[in-house]
């Protein structure tokens, strides 16, 4: 009898819905608008579909506006992949690295995984950027929480938010576990090397812009005066892009993150 | 081998918070040995430093004529030039003075008989098994890449770069001449090897060898190698050089 209700519950309910079919997924086509000729680029999706529940290298990055030689570049600890157009608007083509434990081959686009949470460079030329600023990132929506693990005491692990929409608010952001002397650095001018960045160090329990002034006295003694001031309300880092975070930490630093 | 070079001078570096990694990209295509034939798969292509951009060389066991050269990274030839590679190096590593260049290496190996072998490449532990000769590069692009320090790297324009041999490679002797019927002369050259290029240059002193490359050929296997010298005219005196 108990039975014969539970069928006839599930019965009613396909019917219900056989009107209004919705898939269990939502796509996102995120826009990054950047002038670098070096960005980073967050991989903020964990699939590209309900059955391929990983973002390849030929799912994150809309090609269309992109020109040959543009160049997508991932580093995975110590390993570096690199990937390149060799036609305007083409699929992303094997490039080799070279570094001090050889040179390797970076295996196909289309058979490698990016990591959600993590980021890695788009190169683009100046020709490709004066035709089309925009960088397109594709992928499946996240919804839960996530969390992204930055090991101890590391340089430069690039990292991002791990979802389509929202900001990160360096004036309110606390990572658990966020320690004194860990330090953001997003992209800030200089599209040619990146060399244009600011960094923002964790101090006092916030995160500060550091400046410092050189004096000399009238002995001739020179001292520096190095502050650091609270970063302003509004200082985000928008979704889409990466950022470094440099862990002074000597233990992983596990964020967790919400929509 | 394509005779220009690209140099890569590292200008004065103040290396940032981070310990990021400089990148170079190099690819290259339509590069021959000297023997004109096209690069093989697998081939050598060698960054190398030197402090003042004259790179001393490379011995026929690979290892580097001048102390304080250095090669930096290797990547390797396919379809007839470099591989597209980014060259990683350590900012805390990089040179801040010299000048960076990038060289073809030929690493063939070579039978008896002169039949060129696949490239012996570079080994595991970083030896070269035989280095047959190197030039430096053209028709290639070398640039700066990626990177979130606040080093400084500038591409420079290219320069020219003669064909250059390992530095023991044997040097040839001329063993006979012999004049024909027909007027020609016939030279016998001895102590020769397979994947140089050589020629005859000539003139009526000895001090005045003004006749360049009246006669060239390449040996088609080690030892000895017979050069004919069409029309000598009034020289009287030979030499052979690798072209």
């Amino acid at each position: 009898m108990k039975l014969r209700s539970i069928i006839c519950v599930s019965a009613i309910a396909a019917a219900a819905s056989a009107s209004a079919l919705t898939a269990g997924n939502t796509f996102a086509r995120l826009p990054v608008t950047s002038t670098y000729e070096n960005t980073l680029i967050a991989i903020p999706f964990a699939g590209c579909g309900e059955t391929d529940a990983v973002i390849y290298v030929t799912n994150l990055v809309m090609t269309a506006n992109l020109k040959s030689g543009d160049k997508l570049l991932y580093k995975d600890g110590s390993a570096y992949y690199a990937w390149q157009l060799t036609t305007d608007g083409g699929t992303w083509q094997k490039m080799a690295t070279s570094t001090d434990f050889g040179t390797e081959v970076s295996p196909s686009a289309a058979q490698t995984t990016l990591p959600c949470g993590k980021g890695c460079w788009l190169v683009r030329s100046s020709a490709t950027i004066s035709a089309d600023p925009k960088i397109y990132l594709f992928g499946q929506v996240n919804t839960g929480s996530l969390t992204t693990t930055i090991p101890a005491s590391s340089d430069g692990t690039i990292v991002c938010r791990p979802y389509e929409t929202g900001a990160i608010d360096l004036s309110s952001w606390r990572p658990t576990g966020v320690a004194a002397g860990d330090t953001v650095s997003v992209p800030d001018s200089d599209p040619a090397n990146l060399t244009g960045k600011k960094t923002y160090t964790y101090k006092n329990d916030n995160w500060t812009v550091q400046t410092s002034e050189t004096k000399t006295n009238k002995r001739g003694i020179v001292t520096t005066t190095v502050s650091y001031t609270p970063v302003s309300s509004g200082t985000t880092i928008p979704a889409g892009v990466a950022f470094m975070y440099g862990r002074q930490g000597t233990t992983d630093l596990i964020i967790t993150w919400t929509k | 081998m394509k005779k220009t070079a690209l140099f890569c001078a590292v200008a004065a570096a103040a290396f940032g918070v981070f310990a990021e990694d400089l990148m170079f990209e190099f690819s290259s295509t339509g590069d021959t040995y000297a023997d004109g034939k096209a690069v093989e798969n697998g081939e050598v292509y060698a960054l190398v430093w030197s402090a003042d951009g004259a790179f001393g060389g490379i011995n026929k066991d690979g290892t580097l004529v001048r102390a304080g050269d250095e090669i930096v990274r290797t990547s390797f030839a396919e379809n007839g030039g470099c591989f597209p590679t980014i060259f990683v190096l350590d900012s805390s590593k990089v040179k801040t003075t010299g000048v960076y260049q990038m060289f073809l290496l030929d690493t063939r190996e070579f039978a008896a008989d002169g039949t060129a072998g696949a490239p012996k490449g570079r080994a595991a532990d970083g030896s070269f098994p035989v280095v047959n000769g190197y030039s430096a590069v053209t028709s290639a692009t070398f640039k700066k890449q990626a990177q979130l320090t606040e080093n400084a790297v500038k591409a420079e324009g290219a320069g020219g770069s003669a064909m250059e041999f390992a530095a023991d490679t044997p040097k040839p002797d001329i063993t006979d001449i012999t004049p024909t019927a027909d007027g020609k002369v016939v030279i016998t050259v001895s102590n020769v090897v397979p994947y140089v290029p050589y020629a005859i240059t000539c003139g009526e002193t000895p001090n005045a060898l003004t006749q360049k490359d009246v006669a060239s050929v390449f040996s088609l296997s080690d030892g000895v190698l017979t050069i004919t010298v069409a029309n000598p005219g009034a020289n009287r005196f030979f030499k052979v050089t690798s072209k």
